[in-house]
């Protein structure tokens, strides 16, 4: 949520009071008239959202209204790179076609409103976050409420769907959106299957060796129980950086105990990998022959007890009070 | 419908009732004599009151002193010593704790019996029948003293304080002393609960001790005047509604452990805003609300030892245990400090060393003694319920107490390691004060054996104990590593591995034989088919060694089945070196056969020749197969 | 262990004797190890959840068990209340009320609460055995006592298990390696009597707790990788039928789980792999008529056929809703995201966040780094139970991996796997082979000519060529053998140091009574939770309403025996949000909601005077999102964070922080402590707002010694119909003119004038 906050210069506050002292001009103005140039703003592509600007806005949001409006207060430009509001877009595209297509004029309309040309108005609605949807009801409307209400798009989702049932809701309409099929993945999908299955005729052998091979899974499954223990799952759940940087340089080994960086997982768990081949190492050493079997458990048993004195040092490390170590 | 049926009779009853009572005090006395003639009891009029002084002690809120003292003259014809005490219904029924008369103080004090007596409703008081040691001539004079104690006389005034000031109480009750029998001379002291006296009525005359009233000469028998004084409160009162005491006496650890639960009260007034915990720490650099209760403190006998302090919540850390020579002291902190109106319910135990309180008797019996109770100065107890447990094996055990308890109790109850259980005897007794914290005794007999039951039970314990332990360890051995079961699973194991590798044979041959017919009709690539024939024999003999190697697993264990299932498994595989070499020899003969044929024209004689002898080989290759397929079965 | 020689008892018996010894022995210390509490402080409930099962066993024991079957708990969930006999796992009160029902039949009257308090030890010493057993089936006994040891002292388990956390898992844990243990007997032995006793004990861990969920699945997974291995036996198909028909019947009594093991998908594998096994045993029986060749086309079409149509009847009862979907607990182990989107419930509990490396080190100590070592020793000699340590191992560690909690389960099987690769590293080095003990010397092999001519290329000998020392003096303390028993010794030794730190430091506070050390190191204990509870049991009416956050409502229930809105089985969204609403909603919006629930009074945690964190204010935002999930209009998250998106206390925070209630109940009174100067809340460690608070539809009435617990009451509606704000203000204004009148105005009657108005 934090990425799409904006800061809005001073001058912009300026700027909206100069616009609000102009705009009170137009506000007030009939309701009927204002529903027809809706509607003539609507006729030359009825399909997608009107884009409004400064006066328009605060003349369509003026009371009083016979229709109810949705605004999305959005901010396109580049240089501002708000990922969801683009994100965003497409989505509101499809639902104000979805819209269009239930064939039912003059009740609901669709507008958006680019931060580029109403920097006033972000200001003086105080809008932290984009993109955000105001929703206009018309001032007689049976439930008498002629506040707009929020929807707000980073915390309540981007997706069409969530959008539409949310207009369907507040604005008692039918959207009838519904996810368009998508083709593309539909088909690629079943490329694949069938290429698996040709593969899976040709190379039947291979795969079979494959398949009834020990060494493949035991891989498969000690990198899995390697990566569980090593906590990779909070790094996706959480979402963790994949190497911190204090003070300039790279830091490998986040601070405190409930705290870690991507990489810190990985290294830690190449650690249990490597610990742990070293023990089992030991066990098989002992009966080799050679200087494997003589030089071997010395060895391995260096590095072993190095590899686990280094693990609790981290570990020491990352969590305050804890009094023990092994070799260091 | 039920339900009403049976709520109606009891409630019009206790109408009835309650109009009857309402209807005898409007008349009054017009009203309940004509019924109560025959019942009520009318005091011989023998004596009058010469001198009367009462003083009444109410500086503790909770618990009102009054000390009587009285010079009587018999001026009846005959002598008598019957005297009675008048006490009010409603005071007597609900306020008296407490009621004693003696003559002389000091060494020479000698208490005198006072017994309950009629109940005189024409004039509604109760009568107490004090016998004097000597009937009494008529004319002479005889001075003894009164003692009563009550309980809640004093009541408070506002009903409702700050939390940071000091309430006050009032006390209302009879000017004059209720007496059926005329007073000549009457004097009265009160003591009243501060120096701070609000208001009085009558006024009468402020003394250093307090008020004094009188001297009132020729009061009529029940005359009744009210007192009314006014005063702030010096001490808090408290009240017990209920104490439990339980004293568990052991003659193994020479112990009595003694449990007290109380429920105790604050009776003073309420605080006027809710109890503010700011306001305390705020004041409380200063001074602590008068009102607030924030330690109390018990008095436990000498020596007692093991104090532990709790309540519904578990044990509650704020208390101070100290145990001296002279007596130990209990200091306890309740979990909130306690305001007005505000309840607190808890217990403690303490262990008291048996050598102090039990003895043996002139019977030979043991006799436990102690206190009824030890509470709080001058915080009386509603209701007292006190009993002792005694030793396990004890028998007709006996009760003697310094007063008539309301009732007496005896039970049985178990603790740890007993197989008969413990007597318990104990009583209850209603509003209990200071002046009743005496000693009682309890007897019983403890015969010596009674002694060896414990270690006898806990042998018998510690025996059981063992004896399981053994089942335990018998349990352990059937659960041990290599017994017949784990032999026989793994040749069932092992059995399985072979058909699996028996079947994996099938399907390797199988795949030489699909290989074989496409040589034989597709393709007459000999090189190929060659390839592909190789690969395969290797892993035939790949998957024979398996076969071998998975046998070898139970050529360790014992039992006949593991042998045979070692020699059939060899059999197999030999079976199989057969199978293949006659497949392959077949094979060969084909393969010959076309190269020959490639290379040039073959006989008619010669193809036969080859067919009859692939023939062969093949019967005989079904043979083993069958043998093969037979084995595996059997396996 | 040779030379031991007692009661000339035969080797085979003195050895099963020792390890019962150690084992018992082992028992004792996981007993004891858990009483770090109870010395400390006192033998008490510790906790939330288990104040409930304490209150339900009380109500066992009191009022016998077809009451506590039916009992309709009245006083949680007000108005709704809580049918608690069939939303709960009795196992746990049913396990401590027949134990308190013998000990009582003995003449030993313990007090059920002791019961309740040393029960999960008691039980981690039975746990420790059935890890003894379990282990013992992977390798051999003495691998067992390993794990019986490890498993004995790990925190992992330790956490859950500690006297007086009577909770669900205390007994579950115990259950679930026994079950396991079991399968694997009846597995290897193809017995019906071990697989119906699996069945049995399955049954019980289904009565306990949830995580039975587990076991069902499993199980299940175990059979059919044994089928894809071809390792499908007789054994195998005897001992998951009688397990699964017994156990699933059994489990079905139950009437919290009733009919879901036909019904939700989460049993649907079990009931799968039940018909599999069926058509396998099938073809198995076929396969002893048919000649192999045709067989072979046979088994395959059979499996496809029974696998295809399986899956498709599965598909088809899920859509036509005969059977349930995955309910939202477990979907959100597999879709981390979904619970925190749609449970917000469950995503506020702070034991259902993923677990960090570190807490995987804290909880298992150096057990974790050799797990991996031990699931490759049982990949080496594959038999069906190591595929079932293998399968038990991927699992537990992903859940383990998504929920700090599951660590409990990955515990277990931890311990084994790590028993079974020290324990073979044991066997290997405690081998007094000859040839070995010559260190080496590849003379040695061959006889006695090893001293005559020493080699120069092993350790010894280069070390003592380089030191000029004879070689059997290096011998002695060049030796591999005992360098490495000596240093995994060592590490162990470690092991118990670091379980004992972690237990007595991290998982020994009963979080009832909170221990706070005086600028002397003298303990000094902070009682102020059982204070105010007590208080509300002692000083309110019988009947009173207690509104609390849900966290609060089993202790409020079990230490303050008042009725509570919500409490810890929240199996209710919307009440626990209306809750949520009335704390994060100005005064009069909540007094509504307060009104309407005939709530008496309200009860706060409140951490800032003495810097206690876990408090209401930080917990305030859960609540904000729960009701704003609700009512999205009403309650509306980023209006209680700044501008710049913070979330502030102080006069920087928002309007809508400063009404609402909560902030409110919290700071109220709070400067006043400070007499002139700035009030600081030790908690967020910034200055509380300057201006008063001011409440006017609550009044508080009981503040706890350290103002952790603040209680207040709610007014009741003002008798002239004035809204409480005017009626206030109005009485306020009287004050004032009093005060005015005479100058030393006497507190007392001024307070008592302004009371008239709240109390009459």
């Amino acid at each position: 949520m934090t990425l799409h906050r904006r800061r809005l210069p001073l001058a912009a506050i300026l700027l909206c009071a100069v616009l609000l002292v102009f705009s009170s001009t137009v506000s007030g103005a009939p309701a009927g008239d204002k529903l027809d140039q809706l509607n003539k703003r609507l006729s030359s592509n009825p399909s997608s959202p009107i884009t409004l600007s400064q006066k328009d806005y605060e003349l369509f949001t003026s009371k009083p209204r016979n229709y109810s409006l949705i605004v999305v207060l959005t901010a396109m430009q580049s240089q501002l790179n708000c990922h969801i509001c683009r994100d965003f877009e497409p989505e509101l595209k499809d639902v104000t076609a979805a819209w269009a297509r239930q064939k039912a004029p003059n009740t609901l309309f669709f507008g958006v409103l680019d931060f580029k040309d109403a920097q006033a108005t972000f200001q003086s609605l105080q809008v932290r976050t984009v993109p955000i949807v105001y929703y206009f009801p018309p001032t007689a409307s049976a439930t008498g409420k002629v506040e707009p209400e929020t929807y707000d798009v980073p915390r309540k989702g981007k997706d069409a769907e969530d959008f539409a049932n949310w207009v369907e809701a507040t604005a008692h309409v039918k959207i009838g959106y519904k996810k368009p099929l998508n083709y593309a993945a539909i088909f690629s999908a079943l490329l694949v299957v069938m290429l698996v299955i040709v593969l899976g005729k040709l190379f039947s052998d291979n795969i079979l060796w494959v398949l009834q091979n020990k060494l493949v899974w035991m891989a498969l499954g000690l990198v899995f129980v390697i990566m569980m223990t090593s906590a990779t799952m909070w790094n996706s759940i959480r979402g963790a950086e994949y190497v911190g940087v204090r003070n300039g340089q790279p830091e490998v080994i986040a601070p405190g105990f409930g705290n870690q960086y991507v990489v810190e997982t990985q290294v830690v768990g190449l650690m249990y990998g490597l610990v742990s081949l070293s023990f089992v190492g030991m066990v098989h050493a002992r009966e080799a022959k050679g200087v494997l079997g003589q030089w071997g458990p010395l060895v391995l048993l260096g590095i072993f007890m190095f590899l686990l004195s280094w693990l609790f040092a981290v570990f020491k490390r990352k969590n305050g009070g804890y009094p023990f170590g092994l070799l260091f | 419908m039920a339900t009403m049926r049976r709520f109606r009779l009891p409630h019009i009853l206790l109408i009835c009732i309650a109009a009857f009572f309402y209807a005898a005090a409007l008349f009054g006395n017009a009203a309940s004599k004509p019924a109560d003639r025959k019942s009520s009891f009318m005091v011989p009029s023998t004596f009058t009151n010469t001198k009367v002084e009462r003083i009444l002690d109410i500086s503790h809120p909770a618990i009102a002193r009054e000390t009587v003292t009285l010079d009587v003259e018999n001026t009846g014809k005959s002598a008598t010593g019957e005297y009675f005490v008048a006490v009010d219904v409603d005071l007597e029924c609900r306020k008296l704790a407490w009621l004693e008369a003696y003559e002389g103080k000091g060494a020479s004090r000698k208490d005198w019996i006072v017994e309950k007596g009629a109940l005189d409703a024409s004039n509604s008081v109760q009568l107490y029948k004090v016998t004097f040691p000597k009937p009494l001539s008529p004319f002479s004079h005889q001075s003894f003293t009164l003692y009563f104690v009550w309980v809640g006389l004093v009541s408070n005034l506002p009903k409702k304080v700050a939390q940071g000031e000091q309430g006050s109480g009032v006390y209302q009750g009879a000017l004059h002393w209720v007496s059926p029998y005329p007073t000549t001379e009457e004097k009265l002291g009160v003591r009243p609960s501060s120096s701070e006296i609000h208001s009085r009525t009558p006024s009468g005359s402020l003394t250093s001790t307090g008020l004094s009233y009188g001297p009132f000469r020729d009061v009529a028998p029940f005359s009744r005047e009210t007192l009314r004084v006014h005063a702030k409160l010096s001490h808090v009162p408290l009240r017990g509604s209920i104490l439990k005491r339980k004293i568990t006496i052991s003659h193994w650890t020479g112990i009595a452990n003694v449990l007290e639960s109380w429920e105790l009260w604050h009776d003073g007034a309420e605080l006027v805003q809710p109890f503010s915990r700011t306001d305390l720490l705020i004041q409380g650099r200063y001074a602590t609300p008068p009102t607030m209760i924030q330690h109390l403190r018990f008095d436990l006998p000498a020596g007692a030892f093991n104090g532990e302090y709790r309540d519904f919540d578990g044990n509650v850390s704020t208390s101070h245990f100290s145990s001296g020579r002279s007596g130990a002291t209990l200091e306890l902190r309740p979990r909130y400090p306690m305001f007005g109106g505000w309840k607190y319910q808890f217990w403690f135990a303490y262990d008291v060393p048996l050598s102090k309180s039990v003895g043996i008797g002139k019977d030979g019996r043991y006799v436990w003694k102690g206190p009824v109770m030890r509470g709080l100065q001058n915080v009386p107890v509603d209701r007292l319920e006190v009993e002792v447990v005694l030793p396990e094996g004890s028998n007709s055990a006996q009760i003697k107490l310094p007063f008539s308890a309301d009732e007496k109790t005896s039970g049985r109850e178990y603790s740890y390691f007993d197989t008969i259980g413990r007597e318990t005897v104990g009583f209850v007794k209603t509003r209990v004060v200071d002046e009743m914290w005496k000693d009682f005794e309890v007897s019983y007999n403890f015969p010596s054996t009674a002694y060896f039951r414990k270690p006898f039970v806990a042998i018998v314990a510690v025996l059981a104990a063992f004896l399981g332990s053994m089942a335990v360890l018998r349990l352990e051995f059937s659960i041990g590593k290599d017994s017949k079961g784990e032999a026989a699973e793994m040749v069932r194991t092992v059995g399985m591995r072979v058909h699996d590798i028996h079947g994996k044979l099938e399907s390797l041959l199988a795949k030489l034989n699909v290989a074989f017919e496409d040589f034989k009709h597709s393709h007459h690539d000999v090189a190929r088919f060659e390839a592909a024939r190789a690969d395969l024999t290797a892993q035939i003999q790949s998957t024979l060694v398996d076969l071998s190697s998975v046998t070898k697993s139970v050529s360790g264990l014992s039992g006949d089945d593991s042998a045979r299932l070692e020699k059939s498994a060899a059999q197999l595989a030999n079976l199989w070196i057969e199978r293949l070499s006659k497949v392959r020899q077949a094979q060969d003969e084909v393969v010959a056969l076309r190269k020959k044929v490639s290379a040039s024209s073959v006989d008619d004689k010669t193809r036969r020749q080859v067919g009859e002898r692939i023939k062969k080989l093949e019967v005989e290759e079904e043979v083993v197969a069958k043998k093969a397929e037979t084995l595996v079965a059997g396996v | 262990m040779a030379g031991l020689r007692l009661l000339n008892l035969t080797r085979e018996s003195q050895l099963s004797w020792l390890r019962v010894v150690i084992l018992s022995g082992i028992g004792i210390l996981a007993f004891l190890s858990r009483l770090f509490s109870v010395i400390r402080f006192e033998s008490i409930i510790h906790e939330f959840d288990p104040w409930f099962n304490y209150r339900a066993t009380q109500k066992l024991t009191e009022s016998g068990f077809y009451d506590f079957w039916n009992w309709f708990d009245s006083s949680s969930w007000y108005p709704l209340g809580r049918v608690v006999g069939g939303t709960v796992y009795p196992g746990i009160m049913v396990t401590a009320g027949i134990i308190h029902r013998i000990l009582n039949a003995l003449h030993f009257p313990v007090h059920i609460r002791e019961v309740c308090v040393f029960l999960a030890p008691a039980f981690s010493a039975l746990t420790a055995v059935a890890a003894y057993l379990l282990a013992g089936e992977m390798k051999d006994s003495s691998a067992g006592l390993l794990a019986a040891a490890f498993i004995g002292i790990a925190p992992g388990y330790i956490s859950r298990s500690v006297a007086g956390s009577y909770d669900n898992e205390a007994i579950a844990i115990f259950l679930l390696v026994f079950v396991f243990y079991l399968w694997i007997r009846a597995l290897k032995l193809g017995s019906a009597f071990w697989g119906s006793l699996c069945g049995l004990f399955y049954f019980y861990m289904v009565s306990a707790w949830g995580g039975y969920a587990f076991i069902t699945n499993l199980i299940p997974l175990h059979v059919l990788a044994l089928m894809a291995m071809g390792r499908f036996s007789s054994r195998c198909y005897v001992a998951y039928s009688s397990w699964y028909a017994l156990g699933t019947l059994a489990s079905m009594q139950i009437p919290f789980v009733g009919f879901q093991p036909v019904r939700t998908s989460e049993h649907m594998a079990a009931l799968g792999i039940f018909g599999l096994c069926q058509i396998m045993a099938f073809t198995q029986f076929l396969r002893s008529l048919l000649p192999a060749r045709t067989f072979q086309v046979l088994l395959q079409a059979a499996a496809l056929l029974a696998f295809g149509g399986g899956l498709a009847a599965l598909i088809l009862l899920t859509t036509s809703g005969f059977i349930a979907p995955w309910t939202g607990r477990f979907y959100s182990l597999w879709d981390t995201g979904y619970a925190k989107k749609y449970i917000p419930i469950i995503a506020s509990v702070s034991e259902h966040q993923p677990t960090a490396w570190p807490s995987f080190m804290f909880d298992l100590g150096f057990l974790i780094p050799i797990f991996p070592a031990g699931i490759f020793m049982c990949f080496q000699e594959l038999r069906d139970e190591h595929v079932f340590v293998i399968l038990y191992a991927v699992t537990a560690s992903y859940f383990a991996g998504v929920m700090v909690r599951l660590m409990l389960t990955l515990t277990p099987i931890v311990c084994v796997a790590s028993a079974l690769a020290v324990s073979k590293l044991l066997d290997v080095y405690l081998k007094d082979s000859n040839a070995n003990e010559a260190e080496g010397d590849p003379s040695s092999t061959n006889g006695d000519n090893a001293a005559t001519q020493p080699a120069e290329d092993d350790p010894v000998g280069l070390i003592s060529k380089m030191l000029g020392i004879p070689r059997h003096y290096v011998r002695s303390v060049v030796n591999t053998r005992w360098l490495v028993v000596g240093s995994i010794a060592w590490i162990m030794v470690m092991f118990a140091w670091h379980c004992t730190w972690v237990t007595s430091n991290a998982y020994s506070s009963p979080s009832v009574v909170l221990a706070s050390r005086g600028p002397d190191g003298s303990q000094h204990l902070i009682d102020d939770f059982r204070e105010a509870y007590y208080w509300l049991w002692q000083n309110t009416p019988e009947d009173a309403k207690v509104m609390s956050w849900w966290d609060y409502g089993y202790q409020i229930a079990g230490m303050a025996n008042r009725t509570t809105l919500v409490d810890n089985n929240t199996w209710n969204n919307t009440h626990i949000a209306t809750v949520g609403k009335a704390m994060s909603s100005p005064e009069d919006k909540s007094y509504d909601i307060m009104v309407k629930h005939d709530v008496d009074y309200v009860l706060i945690i409140f951490g800032g005077l003495i810097g206690y964190s876990g408090d209401d204010i930080n917990k305030f935002l859960w609540m904000i999102r729960i009701a704003e999930g609700i009512w999205p209009n009403e309650v509306i998250e980023r209006n209680f964070f700044t501008e710049r998106g913070e979330y502030r206390v102080d006069d920087e925070a928002t309007p809508t922080m400063k009404n609402s209630l909560m902030y409110k109940m919290s700071y109220y009174r709070f400067q006043d402590l400070y007499g002139g100067q700035q009030a600081i809340d030790r908690v967020r460690g910034t200055p509380i707002q300057s201006s008063k608070v001011k409440l006017t539809v609550v009044e508080e009435a009981f503040t706890s010694e350290n103002f952790i617990v603040r209680i207040y009451k709610v007014k009741k509606p003002d008798e002239l119909g004035r809204s409480l704000e005017s009626a206030q203000t109005f009485d306020e204004g009287k004050r004032r003119r009093k005060t005015a009148q005479n100058k030393s105005g006497k507190r007392s009657r001024k307070s008592r004038a302004g009371s008239k108005k709240q109390s009459e």
